[in-house]
């Protein structure tokens, strides 16, 4: 193996770890709740043998070692003599978090974590229920697992059971001994478990001219008789599970092995002569390639691709999509209808591409909902509340981007949420309130968004010292009468939420200047509902995708903007002379008065607006809005590109694309422009 | 599977036979080694069922034997016997054997098919 495949087999060992970290603690969360479910324990042993094995192999030592130790206790739990308390778990959640830390860390530099290793290992022993006994470790001092040793991840003494007899097939994939892993060393864990017998299947090794030294063309048949039962024999295989095919079938007792099996125990044993067998075997190769073809079937049906892969998938799309349009452009003035029909199908097909790609990288945010369990858990610990978390609409879709990005925003409304929302069990207590505070986190679509709420059932925000404070800070005149909607707003304001002092007042500020710059980034909005006495509701609007939206593309003087479709609700034409009503314009929308703003005088675009202009309604957070425009050109599929650093102060904007021409066109963020508008009619009212 | 040294392949050619002496680690990082010899030695003749001589492989010189070393030595014994060569095993360390009994390949294998009668490569 080169130096290259073994880094690559080390960030996909990094890749699965993490993602075994983040089951880990979802599993321990769980069992803190239900310490009886032998099925979540089972679950927490399996993620810490995986980790520690694919370690071992992968030359992560310092994990392997430590992993080994904790996967020691858990061992004891699964087989009943180790309680799960709250405080094994708690120390497990520890430990789990220590091997996080060892897997960021380079391999050279696992040493410095070493005491912390030690201090977390002694609190799990300290964790353990008195005279419980976590077995191997005789001695106290931690055991370095030697990861070439067949018998380490196995019980020194496997669980007295009743003996049973297996039947195993084992059959790696060709490139197994790429990954690293030596397959003799699960067949001697095996031999480990009890009296084995064994049987290797080399009709697959080519001769010499096809001979690759880093194949594996072997398969073998293993017969076991153990007490250890078929999840310690499924253990032993647990970390190469998606790179062999394994059968384990109980052969004693009702579940007798088939005669053609048995028809080759006997050639073996000489007792029937092999040309009577010759067909059986060959009717079971036939079935077995069967099952193999099934097997490889469905090995195919999921693959794991690079994030980056995809995001290069998507940028080709992107330029596939203004190519398109360039060409539906020429087709358009063209007036060939061969052209036209050609631009349409080609229409059709980068139409399909977008939606097939974009598709490939919305994940379910539930997984990151499930990582908030643990935050709630142990900020709630710190403080001394007491508050669960609970969700809903785990398997809503997001973008992959936007589920990065959406990590911390949710940590620091979170935290708000039980650091300054929820009240002390004994506030609670004596309001009438339930002890337990209620963190609820919640995932719906709507539209080309998607909403996610963080909701609280504490205290409410404090209007008084907000809007003291907005006034103190300028950001308010003293006189002015806002609405409730608008005080909530100040809070989100830039410079408000930065003095730290606000949180002691209000009981809310701190980090959503971060929670803002976060959903700017995301083209999504926030807003924030709160009743005294019974709570916030904090809304995240998140557009699906960052990379492709649905814009209409309309035209202001020289200059061409993008509105998002998502937010269009119609388009009405205005001739000019419009009511005003102090500063603000207003139009007429079905019966309603909607306040517009001009794009012309908005961006100062210079020149004489035409005699009829169009309205393009929206609907935002903060209801309707009209933004004129000389012209509407019509839809657009927009790639969005991010505009330069100079560009980044200018909050009205989100984007641009280049349209099929050549030129540019920006994307308004219609959200930024309507709460921009509202503030400013607010400190001027 | 790291490899525990360097393996060498030291042929010795003699009227009658060529005597590929193995010595160091038979293993994923040195198999590729010994398969070049082996090679070497069906390109020589080894395999010509008139004329070619007998290739002999002499173990006593191997410190280590993996996976991959073993299925190297069983696609020697099939392509040779495929061919109408002769090839042998000579000098095996216990362990080697026992490693191989290990590993599952024992004589008799229903799938090889390039034994003759009790003509097999692992046997005593």
């Amino acid at each position: 193996m080169t130096d290259r495949h073994v880094e690559a087999y080390r960030e996909s060992y990094r890749e699965e770890a993490s993602e075994l970290l983040a089951e880990l603690e979802h599993s321990l969360l769980e069992l803190e709740e239900r310490p009886d479910d032998a099925e979540l324990v089972g679950r927490v042993f399996r993620a810490l043998h995986t980790i520690k094995g694919s370690g071992a192999m992968f030359g992560f030592d310092a994990i392997a070692a430590f992993t080994h130790q904790v996967e020691t206790v858990f061992d004891g739990v699964r087989t009943g003599r180790i309680a799960a308390t709250p405080a094994l778990v708690g120390a497990t959640l520890a430990a789990r978090d220590h091997i996080q830390a060892l897997l960021r860390v380079p391999q050279s530099e696992t040493g410095g974590l070493a005491s912390h290793g030690d201090r977390v290992l002694e609190r799990l022993r300290q964790a353990l229920p008195e005279g419980a006994d976590p077995q191997p470790p005789e001695g106290a001092a931690p055991q370095l697992p030697d990861p070439a040793a067949p018998s380490s991840p196995v019980p020194a003494n496997p669980p007295a059971g009743e003996p049973g007899s297996y039947r195993i097939h084992f059959e790696p994939q060709s490139d197994i001994l790429l990954t690293g892993t030596n397959p003799l060393l699960l067949l001697n864990e095996l031999r480990g478990l009890g009296d084995f017998s064994l049987v290797a299947h080399v009709s697959r090794i080519p001769e010499l001219d096809g001979f690759d030294a880093e194949r594996c063309y072997t398969s073998w048949d293993a017969v076991l008789t153990t007490g250890a039962g078929e999840n310690a024999i499924r253990d032993v295989f647990i970390f190469v599970e998606d790179r062999a095919a394994l059968s384990i079938a109980r052969i004693d007792g009702a579940d007798r092995p088939d005669p053609l099996r048995l028809g080759e125990i006997l050639v073996q044993a000489g007792a029937v002569s092999a040309d009577r067998v010759e067909a059986a075997v060959l009717e079971q190769k036939h079935m077995a390639a069967l099952r193999a073809g099934q097997r490889t079937a469905e090995a195919v049906a999921s693959l794991r691709v690079p994030a980056a892969k995809l995001d290069g998938l998507v940028n080709i799309v992107g330029e596939l999509v203004t190519v398109q349009a360039r060409l539906s452009g020429y087709a358009l003035a063209s007036g060939d209808s061969e052209v036209t029909f050609i631009s349409e199908e080609v229409e059709r097909l980068t139409e399909l591409l977008r939606e097939t790609s974009m598709s490939l990288r919305m994940l379910p945010v539930g997984e990151t909902f499930n990582r908030f369990r643990r935050l709630v858990r142990d900020l709630s610990a710190e403080l001394g509340k007491r508050a669960e978390l609970a969700t809903s609409g785990d398997d809503t879709q997001l973008d992959k981007t936007v589920i990065e990005q959406l990590s911390d925003p949710l940590v620091h409304l979170i935290r708000n949420a039980v650091d300054h929302g929820i009240e002390t069990p004994e506030r609670r207590a004596a309001l009438g309130k339930p002890a337990v505070a209620r963190i609820f986190l919640s995932a719906s679509h709507a539209g080309a968004f998607v909403l996610i709420r963080v909701s609280d059932d504490g205290a409410g925000l404090d209007r008084d010292a907000i809007r003291a404070r907005a006034i103190e800070r300028g950001l308010l005149r003293p006189d002015a009468v806002p609405t409730e909607q608008q005080i909530d707003a100040l809070i989100l304001a830039p410079g408000f939420s930065t003095a730290s002092r606000v949180s002691e007042v209000s009981g809310r500020g701190v980090g959503m200047d971060v929670v803002q710059r976060n959903l700017d980034a995301m083209r999504g909005s926030l807003s924030v509902a709160s009743t005294p006495g019974q709570g916030t509701v904090v809304t995240l609007k998140i557009p699906l995708t960052l990379a492709i939206i649905d814009g209409l593309l309309v035209e202001a003087g020289d200059a061409r903007f993008v509105v998002p479709l998502s937010h269009v609700s119609g388009c009405m034409e205005l001739s000019r002379g419009g009511s005003k009503a102090g500063r603000q314009s207003l139009i007429g929308v079905r019966g309603d008065l909607v306040p517009y703003i001009p794009l012309r005088e908005r961006f100062g675009i210079p020149g004489d607006p035409p005699p009829i202009e169009q309205a393009i309604i929206a609907e935002t957070h903060d209801g309707q809005y009209g933004f004129v425009v000389d012209r509407v050109i019509g839809d657009h599929h927009t790639v969005i590109k991010k505009l330069g650093r100079l560009f980044r102060d200018i909050d009205e904007v989100s984007g641009a694309t280049i349209l099929g021409d050549g030129s540019v066109a920006l994307i308004l963020d219609v959200e930024r422009l309507a709460a921009a508008a509202i503030r400013e009619q607010a400190l001027h009212a | 599977m790291d490899s525990g040294g360097e393996m060498a392949v030291h042929i010795e050619d003699t009227d009658n036979r060529r005597v590929l002496r193995v010595e160091g680690p038979l293993d994923l990082a040195n198999a590729p080694v010994l398969l070049q010899a082996l090679v070497g030695a069906m390109q020589a003749g080894a395999t010509d069922a008139a004329t070619g001589r007998p290739t002999v492989v002499d173990l006593a010189g191997v410190t280590s034997v993996d996976l991959c070393g073993l299925q190297l030595v069983c696609s020697a014994h099939r392509t040779f016997r495929a061919r109408g060569g002769d090839i042998g095993l000579r000098e095996m360390p216990a362990w080697f054997r026992q490693a191989a009994v290990a590993a599952g390949f024992t004589m008799g294998t229903l799938e090889c098919r390039y034994r003759r009668g009790d003509d097999c490569l692992w046997r005593e």
